[in-house]
């Protein structure tokens, strides 16, 4: 049976949309034509699979807290460093990638944030795509997919939704509510909380809670986002040429650091 | 009607301060320097000819010099232009200025504006109006001063020579630039004091900008002194101590050429911004600054006597004011008091501008947004900030803001419903503006519609301080992220709910997108009404390097908001680029229409060119119109007196307007209390290349476009597609990017 295709809704395609807050001019709406209407082709797509370092870091240090929970005895045991840095194969990887991961892996076996909890879920951060949820309002239907690293629940009985930052950006507060919308709908009997906790700095952000009138209020927004998406995806592949109009470049610092400036006219 | 009439005629009994000249056998030459000279240096040359020969005075028009001798003096000879010419060029050479020679023009052609040039040239040059202190307190004086300038005024269709005259209160620090470093927080580096501050200088009082640090005294005395013309100059450089810096400075905006200066030789210009530094209650000044019109009135006479005197050796009369009495035809007055404008709300309902409540009340708004269109849908989300004590009323307040809102049929929801005040004990400090951050961001995070602010009222006035105002503070990082706000202050609060709620609801509804109400009579003159502003910024340290940035909104001809959109571009030079206006300015909402365009400022370069073509294109018409804010002589009414003392001047009528030729003119679009001030006229140009209207017709347009500030009970200056061009110019070239919106969160 052919599967409907529907709009969908991610925290990623949030971003794409709108930067997050206080980061507005480093915002490019021109990304989200490559990253989503471009994708393909032969120029782009190689640009899109170049894996950056701290994504690299980012994805060794969530597996290696995965094999930690996997076997305990690496957590606790002296050697246990070694033995996931093994699994992980960093002795493959550049050196400031196994710098630092390795670190992050000695900084967990000292503070192990998840050690006696009771997790519901951990992920290894390659699964793929997660199952999406399905959401409707009124005959709209759409997708989607938020991709949880940890859950785990409290001693009181909240649901704790957890995810792991590497690196020294701020955590975007939009994640958190995508991932408590997300609960609402996975674990309906939950009262549900969400934080960050970043892997090098060993740092926690504070819980964050949201209302169910906000909850409510990005539900909306959801749909709105997943069909202005849809709609830019269709008038794009009618005329290709109006990439720029649908999809406008923001020049400035951000291409400095933008994977897509080698196809970019736009690129200062 | 009877009594409108009536009214219309009255409103004639008016002054302007622009005085017609007249002239008779002109003692005068004209003659050419080759190479051909640009406006720049003609003007340059043109006042250093006129300080060089006394009771000689050159002016420079469209590459040609005339010089006007005093009816007692000889014109100089041939061969004394040439030495002069020697004489300035070794003076103010530079590396890059050509060796002009002198050749003399046959048969001068002396035009209105040539003898309005004249006149102002001698102003400038005599200095017959003695500042007068006004106030005085440490090392701070006010004073009042004549602005002038030349002007051309057609009068039964002949452009006559004029000179604008205005009484002008200016600020001035006692002491010098050096003094102002050596005293100040920054000293240790001054490149962070100095670049980008507004000075004056001592020789001249002309206002200035510093641009950079070009060394230090040791390095640059001997050039300098070599240059200096001013006595002040010179003793300030012989004094100056060797490692003192000196400082680059751009006279006017555009000016190609930067001046090195001894910080001795300058004063810092008192702003909102120094007045701080210089421990100064920039609020008492501002009021000082303030003119009532008895004074003014005193003034305007002793100015033009003394004009008078001036003018009388070279032979220009100086003659009446442009008044209503003489002038009447070149006054005008909309037909209609402006007040009186007939409106169209919701449900057809139409009413007058001064009943816009009740107007609002019967019809509710005439448009609501797209994104309200269904009621049950899409309630308005609101959120509250609220900085003020526990005991506050935020939470009654905000219930009778939703209440208001129901009635006006816009159900709304409170996404944090608790409005508990956040307390931190002091705002400016660092920690107390992370809070501030912190809550802000997270009241950002799903995106309300409009956010109500409750300030203390502390927060009023406190621009001046180094970590800014709450306000300002919180207002830009909201407009970051196209969310509209509303603030209410503290003591606002305090006041009758209903009133505040009043002043404050027509702006909320306007905010979201919903236009409130339109003209009940379309504008005539053309189908779309669209502003156009550009804010440039230099790139420090790369010279001729520049980012522009301008947004446009666009109206239709019943005043309803259209959309609005921003573009930026990094651009060499002054002008806006063609492929930047065509995308400004969409084919398909313009194409086979008239439009008329407002560009705040002069058009530049060949900004005409590229619209007019762009208009062939899309078989448009173009009405090219500048508004300019600043240098506009002020109007008057002049009622009559039964006292024997005469007739005094007293506050213009709004929409008062004064016709200098068919294509330009002054008008009146503010009403202020005396207490506040004189309302600053704007000055209209049609430019003649675009399609032709009539400045009658612009002047109302204009007029009826200032009544759609629909944040305001009280119509602002400008027509409000310039006020929200200028705000997206202003965003975009901060870098944020304003996709095609249409929503005016701006007001």
């Amino acid at each position: 049976m052919q599967t409907v295709w529907k709009p969908f809704f991610s925290y990623n395609l949030w971003a794409l949309f709108e930067p997050a807050i206080g980061q507005e001019q480093r915002h490019c709406p021109m990304k989200r034509g490559f990253l989503k209407a471009r994708a393909k082709e032969p120029e782009v797509a190689p640009l899109i699979q170049q894996e950056t370092v701290y994504q690299e870091i980012g994805l060794l240090a969530q597996q290696g807290i995965y094999e930690f929970h996997q076997d305990v005895h690496c957590l606790i045991g002296d050697d246990g460093v070694n033995r996931v840095s093994a699994i992980l194969g960093l002795e493959n990887r550049s050196q400031e990638v196994r710098n630092r991961v390795t670190q992050v892996l000695a900084n967990y076996q000292v503070t192990p944030i998840l050690l006696g909890k009771n997790i519901l879920k951990l992920s290894r951060g390659d699964e793929g795509f997660p199952e999406p949820i399905l959401l409707r309002s009124g005959n709209q239907e759409c997708n989607l997919f938020a991709a949880i690293d940890c859950i785990f629940v409290e001693p009181d009985g909240t649901l704790h939704i957890l995810d792991f930052k590497t690196g020294k950006s701020d955590f975007d507060r939009r994640q958190a509510y995508v991932y408590l919308l997300a609960a609402k709908y996975l674990y309906p009997n939950y009262e549900a909380i969400a934080s960050f906790y970043n892997l090098e700095s060993q740092t926690w952000s504070d819980p964050i809670r949201a209302l169910s009138v906000q909850l409510q209020v990005l539900e909306m927004d959801l749909f709105r986002f997943a069909q202005q998406h849809q709609n830019d995806l269709q008038r794009y592949r009618r005329k290709l040429a109006s990439f720029e109009e649908i999809f406008p470049p923001h020049s400035g610092y951000q291409c400095q650091t933008c994977q897509f400036q080698s196809v970019c006219q736009f690129t200062i | 009607m009877i009594a409108l009439a009536t009214q219309s005629l009255q409103d004639k009994n008016c002054l302007s301060e622009i005085f017609a000249l007249g002239h008779t056998d002109l003692n005068l030459v004209s003659f050419r320097l080759s190479p051909l000279t640009d406006r720049e240096d003609g003007l340059r040359l043109s006042y250093r000819f006129s300080r060089y020969f006394p009771n000689v005075i050159v002016v420079w028009k469209n590459g040609l010099f005339y010089a006007l001798a005093n009816q007692e003096q000889t014109l100089p000879t041939d061969a004394e232009w040439a030495g002069a010419l020697e004489y300035i060029h070794r003076e103010i050479y530079e590396p890059s200025d050509p060796e002009w020679r002198f050749q003399r023009s046959r048969n001068p052609q002396m035009t209105p504006d040539i003898i309005a040039a004249f006149a102002e040239q001698i102003l400038d040059v005599s200095q017959p109006f003695r500042p007068k202190t006004v106030y005085s307190e440490q090392n701070i004086e006010v004073k009042r001063r004549a602005d002038f300038g030349a002007e051309t005024v057609e009068i039964n269709q002949m452009p006559h020579p004029a000179i604008a005259l205005s009484p002008h209160s200016r600020i001035t620090f006692q002491g010098t630039l050096d003094g102002f470093l050596a005293n100040h927080p920054y000293r240790q580096n001054p490149e962070r004091l100095l670049v980008s501050l507004k000075v004056e200088t001592l020789d001249t009082d002309s206002t200035a900008t510093i641009e950079e640090i070009v060394g230090t005294i040791a390095e640059h005395r001997t050039y300098l002194l070599t240059k200096a013309s001013g006595a002040i100059s010179r003793k300030a450089l012989e004094e100056a101590p060797a490692e003192q810096p000196v400082v680059a400075v751009r006279f006017g905006q555009n000016s190609k050429r930067l001046y090195p200066y001894a910080m001795a030789a300058l004063r810092p210009c008192v702003t909102a911004e120094t007045a701080n530094q210089l421990d100064i209650d920039f609020g008492t000044l501002l009021e000082q600054t303030k003119i009532p019109y008895a004074d003014r009135q005193q003034l305007l006479k002793e100015y033009s006597a003394a004009a008078k005197e001036a003018l009388r050796p070279y032979n220009i009369q100086f003659l009446k004011a442009i008044n209503g009495r003489d002038n009447g035809d070149l006054f005008w007055v909309p037909e209609h008091p402006i007040e009186q404008t007939p409106i169209q709300f919701g449900q057809g309902v139409t009413g007058l501008y001064n009943g816009i409540l009740r107007g609002l009340e019967n019809g509710g708004v005439y448009q609501r947004h797209r994104d309200y269109q269904n009621v049950s849908e899409r309630p308005i989300r609101l959120v509250v900030l609220n900085l003020l004590k526990p005991e506050a009323q935020v939470n009654g307040f905000m219930q009778q803001v939703r209440q208001q809102l129901e009635r006006y049929k816009f159900p709304s929801l409170e996404l944090n419903p608790s409005t508990e005040a956040i307390l931190v004990d002091n705002w400016n400090s660092p920690e107390g503006r992370a809070t501030l951050e912190d809550k802000l961001d997270e009241l950002m995070t799903i995106k309300p519609d409009i956010m109500f602010v409750f300030l203390p009222q502390s927060d009023r006035g406190s621009d001046d301080d180094e970590s800014g105002s709450l306000y300002h503070r919180i207002y830009s990082k909201l407009l970051r992220r196209q969310i509209a706000s509303q603030f209410i202050y503290e003591e606002t609060l305090r006041k009758e709910t209903r009133y505040v709620l009043n002043q404050v609801m027509l702006g909320v509804l306007a905010k979201l997108g919903n236009v409130p109400f339109v003209l009940a009579e379309p504008l005539q003159v053309a189908d779309v009404f669209i502003g156009l502003d550009v804010a440039r910024s230099k790139k420090r340290r790369l010279s001729g390097s520049m980012n522009a940035c301008a947004g446009v909104c666009l109206y239709g001809n019943r005043g309803e908001f259209i959309r609005a959109k921003s573009e930026d571009a990094a651009i060499e030079g002054e002008e806006i680029p063609q492929r930047f206006l065509e995308a400004l300015l969409p084919a398909g909402a313009l194409r086979g229409k008239t439009v008329l365009i407002y560009r705040d400022g002069r058009f530049c370069g060949d900004e005409v060119t590229h619209l007019l073509n762009w208009a062939a294109a899309i078989q448009s018409q173009f009405i090219l119109v500048e508004c300019r804010k600043s240098g506009t002589s002020r109007l008057y009414n002049l009622p009559r007196s039964n006292s024997d003392r005469g007739r005094s001047i007293a506050a213009p009528t709004r929409g008062l307007g004064l016709k200098l030729s068919s294509h330009e003119a002054i008008l009146v679009t503010t009403q202020v209390s005396g207490r506040i001030g004189v309302p600053r006229p704007i000055r209209l140009t049609v430019r003649s290349e675009g399609h032709p209207a009539s400045i009658e017709q612009i002047m109302d347009a204009t007029l009826k476009l200032t009544l759609l500030h629909h944040g305001a009970l009280k119509p602002p200056r400008l027509p409000m597609l310039l006020h929200g061009a200028d705000r997206l110019a202003d965003l975009r070239l901060n870098g944020v990017y304003v996709p095609e919106c249409d929503r005016q969160f701006w007001l």
